[in-house]
C-alpha cells in the first residue's frame, strides 16, 4: 500500500515536474500579448485586451482593427481560430486613428517574466507539494483523493499560463483537469473529514461527475469542432468549478448536521471555513463579475490566489485530528479583521495622500503612520477584548461550558473515574487537542487520565507525566515553551495531593483565554476536594468494613469462648469423675470394711493418689503461683512441667525480667495464658521437637515462642483459620488485642512456626496501678 | 518455757485438726487461730505467740506477702509454712523472706509437732517429701538446674521400666495404666528418676537412657 503511494508519489512528481519545466520554458520563449480578436464579417477586430499582457504595452486597445499577423492575412493565422492573438512575431494594427501600426512581440527580461507568472508558478507547485505532503505522511483513507484533487489543481494551474498563450494542447489540459478539480472536491467531500455517504451525497457527487464529464467532451468537441465556442467553454468551465464548490459545502453542511461529536465537527467547520476562506474572493470578485458582466473586479491571477487556503485547509485537518474549535478560530479572524482592516485603510489613505496629492510631507506621514502603528500595538489586546464582548456577547457561553464540565464532576467514587469525567468534558467542551490530567499524592501519581491526542500518544504522555513530577513551584498557570507536546499547564496542590493539569497543544495557545484559564483552575480546585472527598469516602469505608471485620471477630471469639469453656468443663468433669471421684469411692469402699494392715496402707496410698489427682485439677484450672509468685516463675514451671509430662524440648530465655518484677495481674495472667496456648498448640499440631521461648520486657512485654516443627501457611486470613477451626490463633489474637497488642505469626510449610506477641506495659502498669490505688 | 503457736488457715477443718493434736503435746500450746491474713496480722500484734503455721492461700492476701509484714512487725516470731502446694517454687522464696519452717498438709501429725520442735529451737525444717537437695538452696548455695549424681545404678527396676515407655512415646496416664499404677505413683517415680539422671526432660532422659545402655539404640517398636 505504502508503496504503490511512494510509486504513484515519484511518478506523478516527475509529470509535474515535467510540466512546470515546460510551463516556464513556454512562459520564456513566448510573451503574453493578452489580446483577444473577433470576426466582424470579413475583419478581425480587437475584442480585448488584458492589462496583464504585453499588447496593451505596445498601445493596442479594444476596436482596433488586425490587417496583418506574421505578414499573411489573419483569417490564415491557427490561433486566431480560437479568437486569441498570441504567439505571433509581428502584427500589423490599425489604431482608431492614425496609421497602421506594426508590432513586435519581443521577450521581456526573464526577471520580469517570472515575475508576471510567479503567482501561477507558486500555487501551482503549493498545491502539488501539499497533495504530495499528505500522500507520503498521511494513513488516513482520503490521503489519495487529497492527492488527486491537489495534483490536478496544482496542474490545471500550471498548464494555465501556456493556456493563455494558446499554446496547443495546453488549453485542453486545462479544461479537462479543471474539469476534473469540480469532481474530485466534490468526491473528497463525502470521505473527508468523515465518511458522508448518504444518498443525497451520493446523487450530488454522481451529478458533478457527470457534470464534469459533459465540460470535458464539450471542451473536446468545441476544440476540435468550433473554436469560437472557447469562450462559452471558459463560462461552462468556470461554472462547473463554482458548481463543485457549491456542492462541497452543501455535503459538509450536511456532514456538520450528522455529527455532533466535538473534534469531527470542528474539523467539518475548518474544512469548510477554508473553502469559503478561499473561494469567496474569486467568487465575489471575480467570477460573478465575469459572468455577469465579463470583465472581473480583481483579475483572477489575484483572487485566485486565496484558493490555496482550501488546501491548506485540509491538509491542516488532514494532519491534525484534535483542532482549536473552528468557532474560536473564526471569532478570533473576525476580531483581528476588525481591527486590522481599518488600520490598513488608515495607512493606505495617508500613503496615498503622500503619494497622490502629496498633501502631506513624508515625515509627517511617517509619524502619522507609526502612531497609529503603535496605538495599535499598545492597545491591541484591550482593543480584542472589548470588540470580542461587545460582537461575541457569548462569553458567557464559554462559561456555561465550563460549568458544564464543573457539573460532571458530581457523584463521582473513584479517583480514575474523576479523572476520566474531567478530561473528556475538558475535551468535548473547550475544543482543546487534547488533556492530561494526573493527581500525586506524596510522591505516587495516584491517577493518570487523558482524552484527545495524549491518549493516542503515550509517548507526549510519558513527556508530561515527568515534566509533572519536575514541576516545584504552586500554584501555577504555566504557559509551556516551544517543544513541549502541551500549551498549557495548571498545577494546584492541597494538603497530601497536587494534580497537574495540561491542556491542548501548541496551537491552543491562541485559543485559551486568561479568563478561561483561571476558571479552569478553579475546576482544578473543585477537582482537588473531589479527591479529597472520594479519598476520605475509601478511608471511612474501610474503616467500616474494619469494624465489621472486628466485630464478626468478637462475635467468633465469643463463639469460640463459649465452646472452649464448655470443652474445658467436660474435660474438667471428666478427670474429676476418672481420677478423684473414682478414688474416693474406692477409699469409702475400704473404710466401709474391717481394716487390715494391708488395706491401711491401700487406704494411705489412695488417699496420695486423692489428693495429686485434685491438686492436679486445681494446678490446671489456675496456677496459684501467678499469683504468689508472678509470672515468670509460673512460665519456669510450666516449661519445667510440660518437659517433664510431653516428649519436648524446652528453651526459656528471659530477658529485661526477673522473678522480683510484678506487673499488672491481668497481664500477667493474659501473657501466662498465651505462652500455656501457644505451647499447648505446638505440642498438639506442630510435630515439633524442640521449642524455644523468649520473654523480653521492655516498655513492651515481647513473647516469642518458635518452634523446629511442621509449621503452617501463615498468610491465611482470620476467616480461613476461623474456618478450618483454628481458633486458637484467633483467640490469641483477640486476646493481645485486648491490651492494644499485637501479635505476628511467620510460618511456612515445613519451617516451623514463629509466634511474637507485643503487649504494651506501661499502660497496663499504669492501669493496674489505679485500680490498685481506688 | 512452751512453744505459742498461731495457726492461719482459711479452712477451719485444718486449724481445728491442728488444734486439737497440738494441745495433746505438753510442751504446746495453740494461742490462737486465724482465718485471713489481717487477721492473723492483728492477732501477732496483739499476742505474744512465738511460733506460727501459715498457709499460703489466704482469701485477702498471699501468705508469701504476709511473712515480710509478719517480719517487719516481728522479727523474732519463727514461721512455718503449712501448705497443700506441693510445689517446690514455693520454697526458695518462703525462705527468702523469713520462714523457718515448709510442711506439707499431707504429713502425719508427728511430722508436724516434729517440725514445731526443730523450728522452736532454732532449726530449719523442711518437709521429707521434697528431694532434701533443698537444705543446700536453704543453707544458700543451691544452684538450681544441677542436681548431684547422675548414677543409672541407683535407677529402680520400675523407674526403668517408666523409662523405657517414655521412649516409646507413652504419656503419664497411659504409662499408669500400662503398669497398673495410680498417676500420682507415675509422676512420682519420674520425679525421682529425672532427679538421679539429673535431666530436665523426657528428651533428655531418653538420650541419658541410651547414653548408660538403659535403652536400646534402635527405638523400641
Amino acid at each position: 500500500m505504502l508503496h504503490r503511494r511512494l510509486y504513484l508519489a515519484s511518478a506523478m512528481t516527475l509529470v509535474f515536474l515535467c510540466l512546470l519545466g515546460v510551463s516556464i520554458y513556454g512562459i520564456v520563449k513566448q510573451p503574453y500579448a493578452g489580446l483577444t480578436a473577433k470576426k466582424k464579417g470579413s475583419e478581425w477586430i480587437i475584442s480585448k485586451v488584458d492589462p496583464n499582457g504585453v499588447g496593451i504595452r505596445y498601445g493596442v486597445r479594444p476596436g482596433e482593427q488586425v490587417l496583418t499577423v506574421n505578414n499573411q492575412p489573419p483569417a490564415d493565422f491557427f490561433n486566431l481560430k480560437w479568437g486569441e492573438l498570441e504567439g505571433f512575431q509581428s502584427a500589423e494594427i490599425l489604431p482608431a486613428s492614425g496609421p497602421p501600426q506594426t508590432i513586435r512581440l519581443s521577450n521581456e527580461p526573464f526577471g520580469i517574466t517570472l515575475a508576471n507568472n510567479l503567482t501561477a508558478l507558486l500555487l501551482s507547485t503549493a498545491f502539488f507539494v501539499l497533495g504530495l505532503l499528505v500522500l507520503i505522511r498521511s494513513r488516513r483513507q482520503a490521503a489519495g483523493e487529497i492527492f488527486w484533487l491537489n495534483a490536478a489543481t496544482a496542474v490545471a494551474v500550471v498548464i494555465s499560463t501556456l493556456s493563455e498563450r494558446s499554446i496547443l494542447p495546453a488549453a485542453l489540459l486545462e479544461v479537462t483537469c479543471f474539469g476534473c478539480c469540480s469532481f474530485l472536491l466534490v468526491r473528497l467531500a463525502t470521505v473527508f473529514p468523515v465518511e458522508n455517504k448518504t444518498t443525497a451525497a451520493k446523487r450530488i457527487s454522481l451529478f458533478s461527475l457527470v457534470m464534469s464529464l459533459a465540460v470535458i467532451s464539450f471542451a473536446l468537441v468545441a476544440h476540435l469542432v468550433q473554436p469560437d465556442m472557447i469562450q462559452t467553454l471558459r463560462g461552462l468551465l468556470l461554472f462547473n468549478i463554482l458548481l463543485g464548490f457549491g456542492f462541497s459545502l452543501v455535503i459538509i453542511s450536511s456532514s456538520l448536521q450528522l455529527n455532533n461529536y466535538g473534534f469531527v465537527r470542528n474539523q467539518l467547520l475548518l474544512v469548510l471555513m477554508g473553502i469559503i476562506i478561499g473561494v469567496a474572493p474569486f467568487l465575489v470578485l471575480t467570477a460573478i463579475p465575469t459572468i455577469i458582466s465579463g470583465i472581473p473586479l480583481i483579475s483572477s491571477e489575484q483572487s485566485s490566489l486565496f484558493i490555496i487556503f482550501v488546501p491548506l485547509a485540509i491538509v491542516y485537518v488532514q494532519s491534525n485530528t484534535y483542532l482549536p474549535s473552528a468557532g474560536y478560530l473564526l471569532r478570533k479572524l473576525t476580531i483581528n479583521c476588525m481591527i486590522i482592516i481599518p488600520e490598513a485603510v488608515i495607512i493606505g489613505y495617508l500613503v496615498r495622500l503622500n503619494l497622490a496629492n502629496r498633501a502631506l510631507a513624508m515625515p509627517e506621514i511617517l509619524i502619522a503612520v507609526s502612531a497609529v502603528l503603535l496605538l495599535s500595538i499598545c492597545c491591541y489586546d484591550k482593543l480584542q477584548e472589548r470588540l470580542e464582548e461587545i460582537i461575541f456577547p457569548g462569553q458567557a457561553f464559554y462559561k456555561r461550558k465550563l460549568g458544564q464540565i464543573s457539573d460532571s464532576l458530581t457523584g463521582i467514587s473513584s479517583l480514575d473515574a474523576l479523572g476520566a469525567r474531567l478530561c473528556q468534558a475538558i475535551i468535548e467542551n473547550m475544543h482543546l487537542d487534547g488533556t492530561l490530567f494526573l493527581l500525586k499524592k506524596g510522591d505516587h501519581i495516584v491517577t493518570l487520565s487523558s482524552a484527545g491526542r495524549y491518549r493516542d500518544n503515550p509517548e507526549e504522555a510519558a513527556r508530561l507525566k515527568q515534566l509533572f513530577l519536575e514541576v516545584q513551584r504552586d500554584p501555577s498557570n504555566t504557559t509551556l515553551p516551544r517543544g513541549w507536546p502541551a500549551a498549557f499547564l495548571i498545577s494546584l496542590s492541597k494538603g497530601a495531593y497536587r494534580i497537574g493539569l495540561f491542556l491542548g497543544f501548541e496551537l491552543d495557545k491562541a485559543f485559551l483565554s486568561n479568563e478561561e484559564l483561571s476558571l479552569l483552575a478553579a475546576i482544578g480546585k473543585q477537582v482537588l476536594l473531589a479527591a479529597e472527598n472520594i479519598e476520605l469516602l475509601g478511608v471511612l469505608e474501610q474503616k467500616a468494613r474494619q469494624e465489621q471485620e472486628h466485630a464478626r471477630g468478637l462475635q467468633l471469639l465469643h463463639y469460640v469462648s463459649q465452646r472452649k469453656l464448655e470443652d474445658e468443663r467436660r474435660s474438667i468433669a471428666r478427670e474429676v469423675h476418672d481420677g478423684p471421684l473414682q478414688t474416693a469411692m474406692h477409699v469409702l469402699r475400704l473404710l466401709k470394711g474391717r481394716n487390715s494392715e494391708e488395706e491401711e496402707k491401700e487406704i494411705n496410698e489412695k488417699m496420695a493418689d486423692l489428693i495429686y489427682e485434685l491438686r492436679h485439677v486445681c494446678l490446671e484450672l489456675r496456677p496459684p503461683l501467678l499469683d504468689d509468685l508472678g509470672f515468670l516463675p509460673t512460665v519456669e514451671w510450666l516449661v519445667k512441667k510440660l518437659m517433664i509430662e510431653e516428649d519436648i524440648e524446652i528453651i526459656l530465655n528471659s530477658k529485661g525480667f526477673d522473678n522480683s518484677i510484678r506487673l499488672d495481674h491481668n497481664v500477667e495472667l493474659a501473657a501466662f495464658r498465651l505462652i500455656q496456648e501457644a505451647l499447648n498448640n505446638v505440642i498438639k499440631h506442630a510435630g515439633a521437637d524442640l521449642v524455644q521461648v523468649t520473654i523480653r520486657l521492655t516498655k513492651n512485654l515481647i513473647i516469642k515462642v518458635s518452634d523446629n516443627g511442621q509449621g503452617f501457611d501463615a498468610s491465611y486470613s482470620k476467616t480461613d483459620l476461623l474456618k478450618e477451626n483454628k481458633f486458637g490463633l484467633v483467640g490469641m489474637e483477640e486476646r493481645v488485642q485486648q491490651f492494644g497488642g499485637r501479635l505476628k505469626i511467620s510460618s511456612r510449610p515445613v519451617q516451623g512456626t514463629s509466634i511474637v506477641f507485643f503487649i504494651p506495659v506501661a499502660e497496663a502498669w499504669a492501669e493496674g496501678w489505679d485500680q490498685q490505688t481506688s | 518455757m512452751k512453744i505459742s503457736v498461731l495457726i492461719v488457715d482459711d479452712h477451719p477443718v485444718v486449724i481445728e485438726g491442728a488444734a486439737k493434736k497440738l494441745c495433746e503435746e505438753p510442751d504446746i500450746e495453740v494461742a490462737a487461730a486465724a482465718l485471713t491474713g489481717r487477721e492473723c496480722l492483728a492477732k501477732v500484734r496483739q499476742l505474744r505467740v512465738n511460733l506460727m503455721l501459715l498457709d499460703i492461700n489466704l482469701p485477702d492476701i498471699s501468705g508469701l506477702d504476709l511473712i515480710g509484714q509478719i517480719m517487719a512487725v516481728r522479727p523474732d516470731i519463727k514461721i512455718i509454712i503449712f501448705t497443700g502446694y506441693e510445689l517446690e517454687e514455693y520454697i526458695k522464696p518462703c525462705f527468702e523472706r523469713g520462714a523457718k519452717g515448709f510442711l506439707s498438709k499431707t504429713s502425719s501429725f508427728a511430722e508436724m509437732i516434729r517440725a514445731l520442735r526443730v523450728v522452736s529451737e532454732g532449726g530449719v525444717y523442711l518437709d521429707p517429701s521434697f528431694d532434701q537437695n533443698f537444705r543446700a538452696l536453704i543453707n544458700g548455695n543451691h544452684q538450681p538446674g544441677r542436681r548431684k549424681g547422675s548414677n543409672a545404678n541407683i535407677l529402680t527396676a520400675r523407674e526403668t521400666d517408666i523409662l523405657k515407655l517414655i521412649a516409646k512415646g507413652l504419656r503419664n496416664h497411659g504409662i499408669a495404666t500400662a503398669l497398673y499404677m495410680s498417676d500420682r505413683t507415675v509422676g512420682y517415680h519420674i520425679a525421682n528418676m529425672f532427679a538421679k539422671l539429673g535431666v530436665h526432660s523426657r528428651t533428655e532422659a531418653i538420650l541419658k537412657g541410651k547414653a548408660l545402655g538403659l535403652l536400646p539404640e534402635q527405638p523400641v517398636s
